[in-house]
This record gives C-alpha cells, structure tokens and sequence, in this order.
C-alpha cells in the first residue's frame, strides 16, 4: 500500500514536472520563434527601406507599408547595368520601379515584390505589432509581439519585446522634392 | 522471492520509463535549442556581412575620391585583372579589403571584395564619367556548420552558401553568408550653399540662404533666381563642430561633424551631426601651354575664350582693378560658347567701380595663389549663371589662410571653391546676394546677406567629389 502511495507520488511529481517543463518549453520555444519571426520582418524591412525609392507607410488596416525599389534585375533575372538621365540612376524604365507591398492578412504578413506572388514571410503574428515612423531621411520601425510565459502576457512584457530599427534611406527619394 | 523479483522488475520498467521520458525531453529540448542557436548565429553573421559590404564599398569610394588630390596613387593595392588574370570589362579595377576581425561568440572576420568600373552607360550629358561600385561582404558561420535553420523563410531572406557559393558557383571553403551592394558613384562639385573646414557664422537674422535650379524653369526664371520659385536645398555643413546660424533663415539642412547648430531657429530642414567631406586641395595648375602671360593688370583689358576641349589659358601677376578699369572676358566671337582659365599668381582686389566682366556665353574657371577681395558689383557674371564662372582658391605652399571678403551691397554670381581662405560675406555694407555655392575654411555672413545656392552646380566641370547616386543591395 504504502509502496503504490509512494510510487503514485513520484509518477505524479514527475507527470507535473514534465508538464511544467513541456509548458515551458512551449513558451520558451515560442518566444525564440516569435524572435526570429520579428527578425526576418524586421530584415526584410530593412533590407528594402535601405534601397527604396519611395516610401508610403501604412494607408489602411491591412497594408503595412509600400515601397518602390530599383527594377534592378532584367527579364533573365540578371543584374542590369543603370542609365543616367537628369542625374538620376535608373535600372530599366525611369518611371516603372519595381513596387514592394507588405501587408498583413488573418496571422501571417505577407511580402509582395512586384507582379509576384505575395510571399509569406511570417506566420501566426497575430499578436505583432508593427509600426512605422517615416521621418523622411530614415524610417524608423518597431515590431512588437505577446510572449507565452504569462497569459495575458503583460504589457511590460509585450514592450520588452520591442525591435526598433532605424533604417537610414540610402538612395534620394522621389516621393520628396 | 517471486514477488520480490516483480518488484524489482516494476522498478526497473519504471526507471526505464521514466529515463526516456527525460530523455525525449532533452532531446526535444537541445534538438530546438540547436536549431534556434543556427538561425540567430545565421542571422549574425549575415547582418556582419552587410558591414563587410558597405566597407568594400567605402574602399571603392576612397579611391575613386582619392583620384581627385593624388592621381598617380589612387589605385595602389587594385589589380586590372580578376583572379583568373583575365582583364576586367569597362576598365575595371578590384582588390580584397584586409581582413576585419573582432573578438566574441559566432563569427569573428570578415572581409569584402570590391570591383570599380565604368561601364559607358554611366555616362551623362555633361560627359562626366559616373563610376559602378560592387562590393560583396564576407562572413563565415561557427563552427563550420552546415546545417540550416528550420523555417525555409529565412532562407529566402538570408541566402546563405554552405557547400556552393551562391553567385559563382564554386565551392566554399568555409560556410559563409555574403552580400552583395552595387553603388553608382557621381561625380559632383558644389552639393551645398555653404561649406566650411571650420566655423559657420552668420551674424544676422536677416541673412537668408535658400537655392534655386538655373536649369529648371519651374526653380528659376531665365536661368536667374527669382524669389517666388525658391527651393529648399539651401544647405550649410561643416567639418567642424560648430555652425552658428545666428537665427538666420537657412531654407535647408545644417550639418556638422559631431558638433551643433546653435541659433537655429529658422533652420527649415534637418539638423544632422554626420557630415564630413574630405575638402581637396586645389594644386597650382600644370599647363604646357599658356596662351598669355601678363603682370599686374591694372587697367581696361581684354582675355579672350577658346574652345571646351582647348580654352585659352592667361597668366597673371595679379588684378588690381580700380576707377571704372575693367578686366573683359570675351567670347571668342558674338555668340559663340567659350572657354577662358586664369591662373592669377597673387591677389585680386576689385575696388570702386572697377571690375571684372564675365561676357555672355564665356565659362570661366580662375585660379587665385593671394587674397580676394570683391567690392559691390566687381565681378559681373553676364550669364547670370552660376556654373559659368568657378574660382578656385590655390592651396598656398606653406598652408597659410587666405582671405576673401565680398563687400558692398552688390552681387555675385559664380561658385568659390578655396578650402584655405576666411571667407567673409557683406563685411561693412548692408545688402549683399550672392548666388552660387561657396567652399572655405571659414565662412562669415554679416547685415542683410543672402546667399543663393545653384543647384545647376551640382554638374559644375570641377569636381570636388564622389557622392553615391545610388545604392541597391542584390539579394537575389
């Protein structure tokens, strides 16, 4: 009797430690994802706002941010070599940029390059919150998530999360006299 | 004995149980663990690789700035070949940038190639050559590691090259991420209203600095300024700490290096603090042939132009004109652009009515070794085109300042590129415009001046710099 009273508390203590550590590493593993999930956005931002020449920030709900960036690659995906016309550098046509288009649909944000397929490019962000801050020689952006450690996750928390990211535009904009 | 042996093996079956649990506990655990540690180390190193990239990039801009002040050593440490020994296209020229290393977890080097070449499409209307710059930065992943993050995504993101190398193709010594910038840089001469080595000074809230376009009809009327189509890229920078904008009205940025604008109340654009431009010193020039060579002029004379590709060249002592003597600078026939350089050994001083006179259709470029000093209307620029008229303050042998004063309530109308002299505008009269660019050691406004930067002189022929006009970062 007392040895199935014995064995019961020990399976039991370690039934509520391997879901206590399950759980945790469920947040934890969450976290690192939501963090990589908040990298790759913040990237891709970057990435493009460093070589944009035009930038319009969030018009609606759904739209994130639009931007246009040099129509670099030819019909072969190939890098084309620019023309100058009025001191302007122009890869392909003067007027028809290549347009970027990030929005956010149910969870996931999407990436949009053109006539391409918008591209997924992170998933299950319901609960990001991105921002950007055109301050017209740089854009700053910052991207927010809930981490799982608590539910509700606190607002302390959730700003602990912040990603900033300032992103100096390297090229002069058109959008601007 | 029997039922001890069932307890004995419940017990064992239990701890077996119980290790595996923990087991695939662990191993879930270092499993993710590993897969999170690849995706931030990948992460690193290619954030690393874009520093490494933009370094390629600085070294093709020094280079090229460097052909500016020391042509013959310019390119030292660039080869005129690829590895392979085959010449690079479009006179190209590429190096390896020494290996930037640094301490600490994840990848410690980095290093960069860079090609500068000048493919004949970079070529502009004014027949000024605009340079490609392609820089690919380099970094390495820990530990030799060939395994990839988990999420594909990123790796659409972050192309990196484990076994092959992404571009060429060739095998990778080592895993790596790389990232390659093409920057096209242009040449330019006068980008700002005012740049100083040192101090900025304006000395009255009535001074004025705006620009204009003499290219553009809707920025200008006739090729001259006109108030009602001002612009806004009336900017101020030094190399120094300090710009002291007196509450004057700067219709642009006011930059620094590290330093403050103080007074700046009606400062329109940004208020930066990253601005440096490396000011080139102007060399006595090195013509073979002089088509004239005089001593002081101190009366009516006349220098005639010649052609773009062969100007007239004139040698003098100095221009010392006072009274109603005028210095003339003529086309060489009505109508007809041209081209005239003087190279004046001393000073020119411009007093009463005495002038120099810029006709029509002449482009002038003046090197000056002395002073300068300009009183009212002493220098008439017919064309009322900035770009037409540049002087060029030589770069005295023992490093002394010069000075240069623009007095009176006249006008002026020309670019002033001396890195050497203390410029001081309207010193004593009231009323002053002054409509170009100026680059000095230091620059001081006083009364009712006003400054008017041509941004037709972005294109001016002397060039005083490189800048990028464009910067894209291949990620395919």
């Amino acid at each position: 009797m007392m040895t199935t009273v014995v064995a019961s508390l020990i399976i039991a203590s370690l039934v509520s430690a391997a879901i206590a550590m399950q759980r945790n590493l469920a947040a934890g593993d969450d976290y690192a994802t939501a963090k990589c999930d908040q990298m790759r956005v913040s990237d891709y931002l970057a990435l493009d706002l460093r070589r944009a020449l035009t930038v319009t920030s969030g018009t609606n709900a759904g739209t994130l941010l639009v931007l246009t960036i040099p129509d670099y690659y030819d019909s072969n995906k190939q890098p084309r070599v620019p023309t100058i016309s009025n001191d302007v550098v122009n890869y392909g046509s003067a007027i028809a940029p290549v347009t970027v288009l990030y929005t956010k649909s149910g969870s996931s944000i999407y990436r949009q390059e053109g006539s391409n397929a918008a591209t997924e490019i992170a998933s299950n962000v319901s609960d990001f919150q991105i921002s950007v801050q055109d301050l017209n020689k740089v854009v700053k952006t910052q991207i927010i998530f809930a981490p799982q450690f608590s539910r509700p996750s606190s607002a302390d928390a959730r700003l602990a999360t912040t990603v900033f990211n300032t992103t100096l535009l390297r090229n002069k904009r058109r959008d601007r006299s | 004995m029997k039922r001890l042996q069932q307890n004995g093996a419940s017990v064992i079956i239990m701890v077996l149980i119980t290790f595996t649990v923990i087991s695939m506990i662990v191993g879930v655990v270092v499993f993710r663990t590993l897969n999170n540690y690849h995706t931030l180390v990948q992460i690193s190193s290619w954030q690393e690789a874009l520093l490494a990239a933009e370094s390629g990039n600085d070294t093709g801009m020094a280079a090229l700035r460097a052909t500016l002040s020391d042509s013959n050593n310019a390119w030292n440490g660039w080869s005129t070949a690829d590895a392979n020994g085959n010449t690079l296209a479009n006179s190209g020229r590429t190096c390896a940038v020494s290996n930037i290393t640094h301490t600490g977890e994840g990848n410690s080097q980095l290093n960069a190639t860079v090609t500068v070449d000048a493919p004949a499409q970079l070529i502009d209307s004014s027949g000024r050559q605009w340079y490609r710059i392609r820089a690919t930065g380099i970094t390495y992943l820990p530990g030799n590691t060939k395994l990839i993050g988990p999420d594909k995504r990123d790796h659409l993101l972050r192309r990196l090259s484990l076994v092959w190398d992404r571009k060429t193709g060739t095998r990778v010594m080592q895993p790596q991420a790389t990232r390659l910038i093409e920057v096209i840089a242009q040449p330019v001469a006068f980008q700002n209203a005012l740049v100083a080595a040192g101090l900025i000074q304006l000395n009255n809230y009535n001074i004025v600095i705006d620009s204009y376009d003499s290219r553009d009809p809707s920025k200008s009327t006739n090729g001259s300024y006109d108030p009602a189509k001002f612009q806004q890229n009336g900017d101020v920078a030094t190399d120094g700490n300090v710009i002291d904008a007196g509450n004057a009205y700067i219709y642009g940025d006011a930059s620094t290096n590290a330093g403050a604008v103080i007074n700046a109340a009606h400062v329109t654009g940004l208020q930066r603090t990253d601005f440096y431009q490396d000011l080139i010193p102007v060399q006595r020039p090195s013509w073979t042939v002089i088509n004239g060579n005089y001593g002081d002029i101190v009366n009516n004379m006349t220098l005639v132009g010649g052609s773009q590709s062969n100007p007239q060249r004139y040698k003098l002592s100095s221009v010392k004109e006072t009274g109603n003597n005028v210095l003339s600078l003529a086309p060489s026939a009505p109508g007809v652009e041209s081209y005239v350089e003087i190279w004046i050994t001393g000073d020119m001083n411009l007093q009463g009515n005495g002038e120099i006179e810029l006709q029509p259709h002449v482009h002038a470029k003046i090197y000056v070794e002395g002073n300068m000093a300009i009183n009212g209307n002493g220098f008439i620029n017919d064309s009322s085109q900035a770009p037409y008229l540049e002087i060029l303050g030589v770069h005295p042998d023992d490093g002394a300042s010069r000075s240069v004063t623009l007095t009176g309530n006249g006008s002026f109308i020309g670019a002033l590129y001396a890195p050497n002299a203390d410029v001081v505008l309207s010193d004593g009269g009231t009323n002053g415009t002054y409509c170009g660019s100026i680059v000095a050691k230091t620059i001081t406004m006083n009364n009712h001046t006003a400054v008017h930067y041509d941004e037709a002189l972005g294109d001016a022929p002397f060039l005083t710099d490189y800048k990028i006009a464009s910067w894209f970062e291949d990620n395919k």
